[in-house]
């Protein structure tokens, strides 16, 4: 009996991997659209991996091959999800769509081959919609986000069609057609969970400090040699290469964390996990983070540290990031003094075109720093985290090299700035 | 006993006393020393990067892997009066040229351009006069570093060429000089290479540009970019092959200097190699033919430079039936429409042998704007022969005509798109 099963599904197999056109597609039951369908990526689809990579640099055959085989199988570990996305009339491969789970949320990244043009635009709406309903609706996910160049329209307008929302835009963050373009968040939301919960666009932002922008801190000249190592100095702290050994102050002040608020509690980390990522990254030649950490000048201890996360060198744009592990260098200004300083190096050294910054929520205090260093609310990214028994949000801002060469500069008395 | 001693007095010395007993390299402010394991203590002063850099990552570089490359060299410039690294000096040999990267702690401002002139004034007569090298090269000096570039030309050293806004500074685009430092006597026996005369042929006229497409219908396979008569893909593995024949069958010579020849399994790894990193440093694409997807030549652009938003651009068509046909350029605009429009560069660059009249009259044709020339690169008959240097802006290229689209393939495109219209 067994025997029998088996090989009859060999069988079905066999036929399904070289279908008559118009056909691979039957029998499939869901994800199945009127244009196109999803299925799941098999070794073969190198083939054509130039229309479903979603990259603008080439790569051979034998190479993505290599990545269907080796790490594909590997991506379920870290969360992701990959479908390619098939024209049903010939099976042709025409992009793709990547999840990745968050413990909530999906984030959604869907690709067509530019090269089909109006007709690949229509295509990357369907798949959207059934990769979209499936997710939320059928799964039962609360949430799924999807991000798009603001140029294309008829997407963004599909996507409304069907229920999707727009729910944050960073501004100038893509390079599209040689021009710069937004990038556009839109979300989805699970129906039950909207009931229960209520529409996250409603829940209270609670924004503390006035909101002006300071100045910022002028260049500092140096009287003498700089500190050792230094990259970049400020009037009373500088930033320089996170060596190994910090991490273990990373680590101690951890322990004695007072404020919960941060982040959602606090954290244990372990300086030899800490130590190991920080110096791996240190290794490329394009790293993908970039982190520093922040000294006093007067006497060269270690009180926070400020990076960037996420660095795209083509489209040119970073998330920043920082963390103060000393609280009694916490609100006098220190945070905002190392801000100023990684942006000089985001804008001036790496010549990023735009900077993004993410925050809790309840995290007030943060946000705030944000709004004095000049950052601008870009919306908001929701349903990311469980939070006093609901799911809350980020408030996401965005902060352009333009907008930062063009604030005035200006010493500020650290003293009142609390 | 007295041996111990004097070396650990040689570990520790006296500040301001590291360069005594050195009969050479050595300044009236700063000195060069090669480099040491202990220099990862100060690398931030020293080492040309702008990513941060602990010490025990630059340590693993210095030990492990400074020496795979056997043609560059590094020294660190120190300070007389205390010993302290506030620069560094990197050669990189090649043949008979030499090039020169000065760089110095950025936070020292115009003072650390001083200390580079100067140690340049130690390390260009060094190379070139003591060494009795042909010629050595600055290339690159960004136009505000006026200290440099005026010290580089009271050492001797003379300006041969200027990229375009080829250096990106605070959101703007400056140029970049280029500079060489040639050896007398060699000048005496060849002649000054500055006069050389570059010779040119064809009109020089810019031509309209032929635009890329898309295609609603079937796509040839893997193409990132499609023109009327070709499109650009992935270099697959098995193009290793043909390269390598036709490099086999070459009939001129005069595109380098000679011909040749590839072994399958080398170029196979070069082609995996360059395309492993992401973002690619060098982005080489496979042109092939529309009609029947034959591979004739392969266009890209090297040393893709993402702060400051420039690359190199190169192309080849190996099968020579399809040289002068118009199909590099056709090629050649598809690469600046994905290197302009894609990667969002601002401008690229060009190298050509001066023999090579073909390819430099193919670039003017392109769009691209002489900037110059590097003296004495590669061996002639008897001499040193130069390479001729091109820049085009992104801005320029927008702003050249674009050609219209033939009837042929117009109609082609026109009937794919209705046929997907109508399935849908």
């Amino acid at each position: 009996m067994t025997m029998t099963k088996t090989s009859s599904a060999t069988l079905t197999v066999e036929a399904d991997s070289t279908p008559a056109p118009d056909t691979n597609h039957r029998g499939q039951t869901f994800l199945v659209g009127e244009n196109v369908y999803l299925r799941p990526f098999e070794v073969g689809d190198q083939r054509n991996a130039a229309s479903w990579r979603n990259s603008v640099f080439p790569k051979s055959a034998s190479l993505v091959k290599q990545w269907i085989k080796e790490d594909l199988p590997k991506e379920g570990k870290n969360d992701k999800g990959y479908l390619a996305i098939v024209r049903k009339a010939d099976d042709v491969i025409v992009g793709s769509a990547v999840r990745e789970h968050d413990d909530y949320s999906v984030f959604l990244t869907v690709h067509v081959d530019p090269l089909y043009g109006d007709a690949g635009a229509r295509w990357k709406a369907e798949a959207l919609k059934l990769i979209v309903e499936w997710i939320v609706d059928e799964n039962h996910t609360p949430i799924a986000q999807v991000h798009l160049a603001a140029t294309e329209t008829f997407v963004i307008e599909a996507a409304k069609a069907f229920g999707m929302r727009e729910c944050a835009r960073f501004r100038e963050m893509l390079i599209v057609d040689g021009k710069r373009a937004d990038c556009i968040w839109l979300e989805y939301l699970n129906k039950g969970w909207a009931e229960k919960l209520g529409d996250p666009k409603d829940a209270p932002l609670e924004r503390t400090g006035t909101g002006e922008p300071r100045p910022v801190p002028p260049k500092v000249t140096l009287d003498g040699d700089p500190p050792k190592n230094a990259m970049l100095v400020g009037k009373r702290i500088y930033l320089r290469p996170e060596e190994k050994a910090d991490a273990k102050i990373v680590a101690e002040w951890a322990r004695k964390e007072t404020e919960a608020f941060w982040d959602i509690g606090r954290h244990l980390p372990s300086s030899i996990i800490h130590a190991a990522s920080g110096q791996k990254i240190q290794e490329s030649d394009k790293p993908e983070y970039i982190f520093f950490s922040v000294c006093l000048r007067e006497n060269d201890e270690v009180i926070g540290a400020v990076g960037l996360i996420d660095v795209d060198y083509v489209n040119l744009f970073a998330e920043t990031g920082s963390f103060f592990h000393r609280p009694d260098y916490r609100g006098s200004g220190y945070g905002s003094e190392a801000k100023q300083l990684l942006l000089e190096y985001a804008f001036d050294f790496l010549g990023l075109h735009m900077v993004q910054s993410w925050v809790y929520y309840p995290n007030t205090r943060s946000a705030a720093a944000l709004r004095k260093q000049g950052y601008t609310e870009a919306g908001q990214i929701n349903w990311l985290y469980s939070h006093q028994g609901k799911l809350d949000n980020f408030v996401v801002f965005d902060f352009l090299a333009e907008e930062w060469r063009a604030m005035p500069r200006q010493d500020w008395d650290a003293s009142t700035s609390a | 006993m007295s041996e111990t001693t004097t070396a650990s007095k040689q570990e520790t010395p006296a500040p301001g006393s590291g360069h005594l007993g050195q009969t050479f390299l050595v300044g009236e402010t700063i000195y060069l020393r090669a480099i040491e394991e202990q220099d990862a203590e100060f690398s931030v002063s020293w080492n040309d990067t702008i990513f941060p850099k602990s010490k025990d990552n630059v340590e693993k570089w210095l030990t492990e892997e400074m020496k795979e490359n056997r043609h560059t060299r590094y020294f660190v410039i120190l300070r007389k009066a205390d010993d302290r690294p506030v620069g560094s000096l990197k050669t990189d040999r090649w043949r008979h040229s030499t090039w020169i990267t000065p760089f110095a702690d950025r936070l020292f401002g115009e003072q650390g351009d001083r200390w580079i002139v100067e140690a340049l004034g130690l390390v260009l007569p060094w190379l070139v006069d003591e060494q009795h090298r042909p010629i050595a090269h600055v290339d690159d000096v960004p136009a505000d570093k006026t200290i440099i570039r005026d010290g580089l030309l009271a050492l001797g050293a003379r300006q041969s060429g200027r990229f375009r806004e080829k250096i990106r500074r605070g959101g703007k685009f400056i140029d970049a000089y280029q500079y060489d430092y040639v050896n007398k006597q060699w000048m005496e026996t060849l002649g000054d290479p500055a006069e050389v005369e570059l010779e040119r042929t064809g009109t020089g006229e810019p031509r309209p540009v032929s635009p890329p497409v898309t295609l609603a219908g079937k796509l040839p396979r893997n193409a990132m970019r499609i023109g009327e008569r070709v499109y650009l893909r992935p270099l697959q593995k098995r193009d290793a092959k043909v390269i390598a024949v036709w490099a086999r069958r070459e009939t001129e010579s005069f595109w380098s200097n000679g011909r040749g020849l590839y072994t399958v399994s080398a170029v196979q790894q070069w082609i995996a190699n360059i395309q492993k990193d992401e973002p690619q440093d060098w982005v080489r694409f496979a042109v092939c033919l529309r009609e029947n997807d034959k591979m004739i030549g392969a266009v890209g652009i090297d040393g893709i430079d993402y702060q400051n938003r420039c690359a190199e651009s190169e192309s080849e068509i190996f099968r020579p039936e399809y040289r002068g046909g118009g199909f590099g350029s056709e090629a050649k605009h598809l690469l600046f429409d994905y290197a302009f429009n894609t990667l969002g560069l601002h401008s690229l660059q060009s190298y050509v042998f001066f023999p090579n009249t073909r390819s430099a009259a193919a670039l003017r044709k392109q769009g691209y704007k002489e900037a110059g020339r590097e003296h004495w690169l590669l061996g002639g008959d008897g001499g040193f022969l130069h390479f001729g240097t091109y820049d085009l802006l992104a801005e320029e290229w927008r702003a050249m005509p674009r050609r219209q689209v033939g009837t042929t393939d117009d109609s082609d495109t026109a009937a794919s798109r209705g046929r997907t219209q109508d399935e849908s």
